[in-house]
């Protein structure tokens, strides 16, 4: 397999006045060379602090990142910066990933600058912030204007454009579109797209709209509380689901029609807390299939059909049956 | 005016002056809400919709705001006119905001606890011991851990520091709640709780919602009637059903079909095709005519305004007709 990326058992514990809090609970993966894995899962399960770890703006508690094939878990400082170059991240929240006193253009050009492109060539940097502006929708004459004055919408694109400035091979999305209008939303989408497909780009798109997931990604890793719950093929997600999150997690979706009334999937009972989790499966005190084993050991993945792996005890004996 | 109008909104332009232009942000949006009624606030990235909001809270950004002209009649009374004092009563009281931006709004060295706490203090009058209470109810309300009650803001996730906002905005219990992209940080499971949350609370107490969202999914869960805006101002507007079974602006028309489809796979999305405008230079005429596939000679004539197409069905377009 061609791996661009891979990570094993990735772990992220932050210190709390009430001891160790579980953000990221030992994540494995693999995403090969220009593909895209979408993660969704509940707000504040991990994705960001994931995504975080992996462009190496945190330091892992635990676990291992390999990027090409080398170890990239514990980087020197200058290997650091070279890496800055190959990985990129788009954040969720174009307010505070800004510069309020920098110009559309140098937000751009900054980073350029910095890792010397074009050979330090300032025009031909300059140029490039011009190409990069135009393919992310920016009209030429903002180039100077400053971010506040700007509605959300252009000003995570500026955050798009900042991104690409490097010219990078992996780029984590944080709910890159999620501030923008469904038609803007669609020409990012489709940008995002070409971009990849030109560049061999790899992504990891974090979002919460499942339909971009599916659109976009080739393989989705549901998390839960830290840890991931399912994993599959993109496509396949909304005919063949298997973990009772998942499950829930479709059926909130909010449709676009008048006058669906769909069974929705109500989460009750008490939510787990990430900070020192008790033994178990996370999202057992809110299943409504659990059971005695539910509340005592955590499940391990297995792997129902191939590329399809779920993390759940209703399911444990279906790699017996498969054997 | 409707009949029980909470609110009204007549022909309001506001221009933002920066040094590089003046943009127009409303021009001349011409909006009503009847009490009880969930209006959701629909269009494109840079339309005007937190402006909007924001003209109604009165808290456009000086100098750079400034308001040309109009009127936003709140219970009937001009906000606009109204005095410093008596305005500042109102938004206390009567209105409150779910900004776009949760750290707006969250004061960064208090703890979430401690912030919902406050306003249920200052709106319930409640003692510190029934506030603290009261906060821990609704954290898990909106799907946080009571025990997280002394954290802080940093410590939270986007869409967590999103819930600990809307559990404030709702402890204030006002008449008119605005909610600007509320649940866009959010999951759908979350969302629809708080969805759901938003929608007893309006029940129990009556409560108008002005829902700002670009999810054309939430509004159709949570609302009643659909503004939509392009450069400025309101281009169609009506019940749930005129908009998504009648759909008749050829923007809006674009929305729908650029959302991309859960139940069929396709490889590229189809955005409306074009820019947006740009707002310090808009076209005379419609604003959306160059991008659209009606567009014909008289489109660029001054002079557009709302039609009201069958009952209670407004589009502001001379190729839609009655
Ligand atoms: N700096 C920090 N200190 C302490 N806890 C943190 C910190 N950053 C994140 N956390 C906690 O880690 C958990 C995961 O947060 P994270 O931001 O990764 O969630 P997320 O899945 O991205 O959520 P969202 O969908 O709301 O953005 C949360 O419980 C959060 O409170
Ligand atoms: N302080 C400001 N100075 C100059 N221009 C501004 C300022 N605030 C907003 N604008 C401009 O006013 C217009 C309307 O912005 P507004 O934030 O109201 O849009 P919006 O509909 O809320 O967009 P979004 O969907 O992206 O949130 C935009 O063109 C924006 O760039
Ligand atoms: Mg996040
Ligand atoms: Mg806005």
């Amino acid at each position: 397999m061609n791996a661009l990326l891979e990570i094993k058992d990735l772990k992220k514990y932050f210190k709390t006045s009430r001891g160790l809090l579980h953000a990221v609970d030992g994540i494995n993966f693999a995403i090969e060379r220009g593909n895209t894995l979408g993660v969704v899962g509940e707000s504040g399960c991990g994705k960001s602090t994931l995504g975080r770890l992996i462009v190496h703006l945190l330091e892992p508690t635990g676990g291992k990142i390999f990027f090409e094939g080398r170890d990239y878990t514990n980087l020197s400082h200058q290997a650091l910066l070279e890496s800055r170059r190959e990985m990129q991240m788009i954040f969720q929240d174009p307010f505070s990933s800004l510069n309020p006193r920098m110009t559309v253009k140098d937000t751009i050009l900054e980073p350029m600058s910095i890792h010397g492109m074009f050979g330090g060539d300032q025009s031909e940097q300059t140029r490039h912030v011009g190409n990069i502006m135009d393919a992310v929708g920016l009209a030429g004459n903002l180039a100077n204007s400053y971010p506040h004055e700007l509605d959300g919408g252009r000003r995570q694109r500026i955050g798009i454009a900042r991104a690409l400035a490097l010219e990078p091979k992996f780029i984590v999305c944080d709910e890159p579109v999620s501030a923008l209008d469904v038609s803007i939303q669609a020409q990012i989408l489709n940008l995002m797209q070409d971009i990849q497909s030109e560049r061999g780009l790899t992504y990891i798109f974090i979002t919460h709209d499942l339909s971009v997931v599916k659109h976009i990604s080739n393989d989705i890793c549901v998390m839960y509380l830290g840890n991931m719950v399912e994993k599959c093929p993109a496509k396949e997600i909304f005919k063949t689901n298997y973990h009772p999150y998942t499950r829930a997690l479709l059926s909130a979706i909010p449709i676009a029609k008048t006058g669906v009334k769909r069974e929705r999937i109500l989460l009750k009972g008490e939510i787990s807390s990430p900070i020192e989790p008790k033994p178990g499966c996370r999202f057992a005190p809110r299943c409504i299939d659990a059971k005695r084993d539910c509340f005592e050991t955590q499940p391990d993945l297995v792997e129902i059909s191939p590329r399809h792996i779920v993390a759940c005890h209703l399911y444990s004996n279906v790699r017996a049956i498969k054997k | 005016m409707k009949k029980d109008t909470i609110l009204e909104i007549r022909n309001l332009t506001v221009d933002y002056n920066s040094d590089f232009g003046t943009v127009h942000a409303l021009n001349s949006l011409t909006l009503s809400m009847s009490r009880g009624e969930s209006l959701g606030f629909v269009g494109e990235t840079g339309a005007g919709k937190t402006t909007t909001a924001l003209e109604i809270m009165g808290l456009i950004p000086y100098p750079a705001g400034v308001t040309k002209s109009g009127e936003i009649l709140f219970e009937g009374q001009d906000l606009l006119k109204m005095g410093k004092s008596k305005l500042r009563s109102i938004r206390g009281e009567k209105i409150s905001m779910i900004f776009q931006d949760p750290m707006t709004s969250l004061n960064p060295v208090m703890t979430v606890g401690d912030q919902i706490a406050e306003s249920f203090r200052i709106h319930e009058k409640t003692g510190r011991a029934e506030a603290a209470q009261k906060a821990v109810r609704i954290l898990e309300m909106v799907g946080i851990p009571g025990e997280r009650y002394g954290e802080y803001p940093h410590q939270f996730s986007g869409g967590m520091k999103q819930r600990v906002v809307i559990a404030v905005a709702l402890s204030c219990n006002p008449t008119l709640l605005i909610a600007d992209e509320p649940t866009t940080a959010l999951d759908v499971t979350i969302q629809a709780q708080v969805l759901d949350l938003i929608s007893t609370l309006k029940k129990e107490r009556g409560t108008s919602l002005l829902l700002i969202t670009h999810d054309l999914g939430v509004v159709a869960e949570a609302c009643d009637s659909v503004a939509i805006m392009y450069a400025g101002s309101v281009v169609e507007y009506g019940t749930l059903d005129d908009i998504y079974n009648r759909t008749s602006h050829p923007y809006t028309k674009g929305l729908f079909g650029s959302i991309p489809d859960i139940e069929s796979d396709v490889d590229r999305l189809k955005p409306i095709p074009g820019l947006m405008p740009d707002p310090r230079d808009l076209p005379s005429g419609c604003a959306f005519a160059p991008r659209c596939t009606l567009s014909a000679d008289e489109c660029t004539l001054p002079g557009l305004g709302l039609v009201e197409i069958e009952t209670g069905h407004l589009v502001k377009c001379r190729k839609v007709r009655a």
